[in-house]
């Protein structure tokens, strides 16, 4: 053949060798060197090298067959756990030979973080101010020490649709469908293990056990070690080794609660006591919305006739109001929708809060997030499930979410003041560092009180030194 | 797919059900789950292609695997979506390949012994065909170990991944007119040791 042009250069001919084979429209300098290839032995037999060489590569694998890629997989996870944990130990506050001085400091952090919480921010009460107490000032110094994550194996049987949500010391899978097998190793008293669906959960420590759920509702548990505690349908039910617990209500599932099977027990975050027709509007109405200092989801418009009939709150030991809804007031006024599950553990959260059970507000606050699939829900139950963590003492694990909030959510408009908690937090630990930028980001909050309570931190951190 | 993933809401889709992107975006927030599914889907080709990067053994390919995984968790939130999330992976794993001191000594032993034993003991004249294809691919890999770095990584990622050169100057973090270049040289080089090894 005759060489009508000179020769592309090599690295050019590579480029429309692998350019020619991409699958895309070849470019137009490209299509030039194509048409020269064809005609240029030298060029064509630089071509061919490469699709041999090509062709030869592709063979290249792995001399033998991957036999522990599962067992990597787990050491994998295992590991970014384990250095989660190590993670939060390095940064205690009290460390080496400068204990002796870090007590006193710790005990100053401690009440100027008490200081701040006492006002800091409080979800008002309905009917009274500040009835959110603070909690005093020993408890939030009464962090537990980190714990070495020991986490529980699961096991997806086929079909099954899970999700690990969170780890150690509360670590909680949400199960929609189909069954897990779940061994969970002897835990510490800080530390929790649950699995959640949309009416119930169940919680177990030194347990194997098979669980299963049927649209999102549980349905069966079959201990098979340990014992295992169910809550849910309005009860608390321990299961033992060997027992299956079945959920009476898997034949009525997908029909609304009815208001006269609400047990008068009280009902267990998460259980299948949903409001009846008319009280969760209700219960939104008892609501302070106006000095609450979020923005309720959008709740179902309450009927005119729907008396606020319970301002007890949800959980509370008082009957509920269904069975006094009448027939005739049934019949004349349309029921409103019921109040969906994440709706109800934010509720939970919120009254645990004013009632100053905030481990409880916390674990429904994170039911919030577990459930919902409204982001703005999400936003909100996550910022207070990291305020109650926080008045509970749990300053590593509220560090962690509102770290994790603030990660998710840069424009928050609750930025600032989570910025200011997680500083207090961080001085908290010994970190003043970290507490210092969170305190100065916070000072570009529009909220007079948000930037005071920087102010307030950086102050405290210029006090420390 | 699908949806963009909303980091802490976690309810919407199974991690299978997500996109690569939104399991990395997932990851930013410490999702084990999602690195697992990453994981699932990702592994066995990142295996493959540290297997014909760096021809280290077993456990030293499992060292790697793992390490390359660990790094996603830490370098997820720089993942800016500009590149798949494949080629983003290939790009971490390569990168701990480089500084896998271990392996690459392993690497280049491995290489001049397979080298020196293909040199020793050609095929006689095996009448299957199947066996000179696999002495000739085996004679490739050991060739394509023996290569500079650079130019082992440019070669693997496209002749032997299959990435587009954008693709893998994405990876290598390179310019595309480089990668051409240095898929040249990685030819002329392979071609020169092949012949070297022949009898």
């Amino acid at each position: 053949m005759m060489e009508h042009r000179p020769c592309p250069s090599p690295a050019d001919v590579e480029r429309a060798y692998w350019s020619a084979g991409a699958g895309a429209p070849v470019a137009e300098r490209d299509r030039g060197i194509l048409a020269h290839v064809e005609e240029c032995d030298r060029c064509t037999a630089a071509w061919r090298d490469i699709a041999r060489l090509a062709e030869l590569g592709r063979r290249i694998e792995p001399a033998r067959p991957w036999e522990r890629r599962e067992e990597l997989r787990t050491t994998l996870l295992s590991s970014l756990d384990q250095a989660r944990t190590d993670r939060a130990a390095v940064r205690s506050p009290i460390v080496g030979r400068r204990w002796w001085w870090a007590a006193p400091l710790a005990a100053a952090a401690a009440a100027a973080a008490a200081a701040m919480w006492l006002a800091w921010p409080a979800p008002p009460a309905p009917g009274a101010s500040h009835a959110l107490g603070a909690p005093p000032a020993a408890d939030s110094s009464h962090a537990p020490p980190p714990s070495v994550a020991r986490r529980a194996m699961v096991l997806e049987h086929p079909g099954a649709r899970a999700l690990a949500v969170s780890d150690q010391p509360d670590e909680v899978v949400r199960l929609v469908e189909g069954s897990l097998t779940i061994s969970v190793p002897a835990l510490a008293a800080t530390e929790q293990f649950r699995v959640i669906t949309s009416d119930g959960e169940l919680v177990a420590s030194g347990a194997a056990f098979d669980v299963t759920a049927r649209e999102d509702r549980l349905a069966a548990v079959r201990v098979l070690q340990g014992q295992v505690k169910i809550l849910a349908a309005g009860a608390t039910t321990t299961v033992q080794r060997g027992e299956t617990w079945r959920s009476s209500t898997q034949l009525t599932v997908l029909a609304p609660p009815r208001a006269a099977t609400a047990p008068a027990a009280p009902a267990p975050a998460g259980s299948t006591t949903a409001p009846p027709p008319g009280t969760g509007s209700a219960h939104a109405s008892t609501l302070p919305t106006r000095e609450l200092p979020f923005d309720l989801p959008p709740a179902p418009t309450p009927p005119p006739a729907s008396p606020p009939t319970s301002p007890t709150p949800t959980g509370a030991a008082a009957p509920p109001p269904a069975p006094v809804e009448p027939a005739d007031s049934a019949a004349a006024l349309p029921p409103p929708p019921p109040r969906s599950m994440a709706q109800q553990a934010l509720d939970d959260g919120w009254t645990a809060l004013r009632a100053g059970d905030f481990a409880r507000a916390a674990a429904a606050f994170e039911r919030a997030v577990a459930v919902t699939g409204d982001p703005h829900l999400v936003e909100d139950a996550t910022f207070w499930r990291g305020i109650a963590l926080a008045r509970a003492g749990e300053v590593g694990t509220a560090a962690h979410v509102l770290t994790a909030f603030l990660t998710a959510y840069p424009r928050s408009p609750r930025g600032g003041e989570a910025r200011v908690v997680l500083g207090w937090l961080l001085f908290e630990r010994g970190d003043r560092a970290d507490a210092k930028v969170q305190f100065e980001a916070a000072l570009q909050d529009t909220a007079p009180r948000v930037r005071g309570g920087a102010r307030a931190g950086l102050a405290a951190i210029a006090n420390a030194r | 797919m699908r949806r963009g993933v909303v980091p802490l809401h976690r309810v919407q889709g199974t991690p299978m059900e997500m996109s690569d992107e939104a399991l990395v975006a997932a990851c930013v927030v410490g999702e084990t789950a999602a690195l697992g599914a990453l994981y699932d889907r990702h592994a066995d080709g990142v295996r493959r292609f540290l297997a014909r990067l760096s021809g280290t053994d077993d456990r030293d390919l499992d060292d790697l695997v793992q390490a390359t995984f660990e790094t996603v968790v830490r370098a997820a939130r720089g993942f800016d979506g500009r590149s798949s999330v494949r080629t983003w992976l290939l790009g971490i794993a390569n990168n701990t390949a480089r500084h896998h001191v271990r392996g690459e000594l392993r690497r280049k032993r491995l290489a001049m012994t397979v080298t020196a034993e293909a040199a020793a003991s050609p095929p006689a004249g095996d009448p299957s065909g199947d066996v000179i294809d696999r002495e000739q691919v085996g004679r490739l890999h050991d060739a394509v170990l023996a290569l500079p770095p650079k130019l082992r990584e440019a070669f693997v990622l496209v002749y032997l991944e299959g990435l587009s050169g954008a693709e893998a100057a994405r990876a290598l973090a390179a310019r595309e007119g480089a990668i051409w270049k240095r898929l040249h040289e990685a030819r002329a080089k392979l071609r020169a040791l092949l012949e070297g090894a022949r009898p």
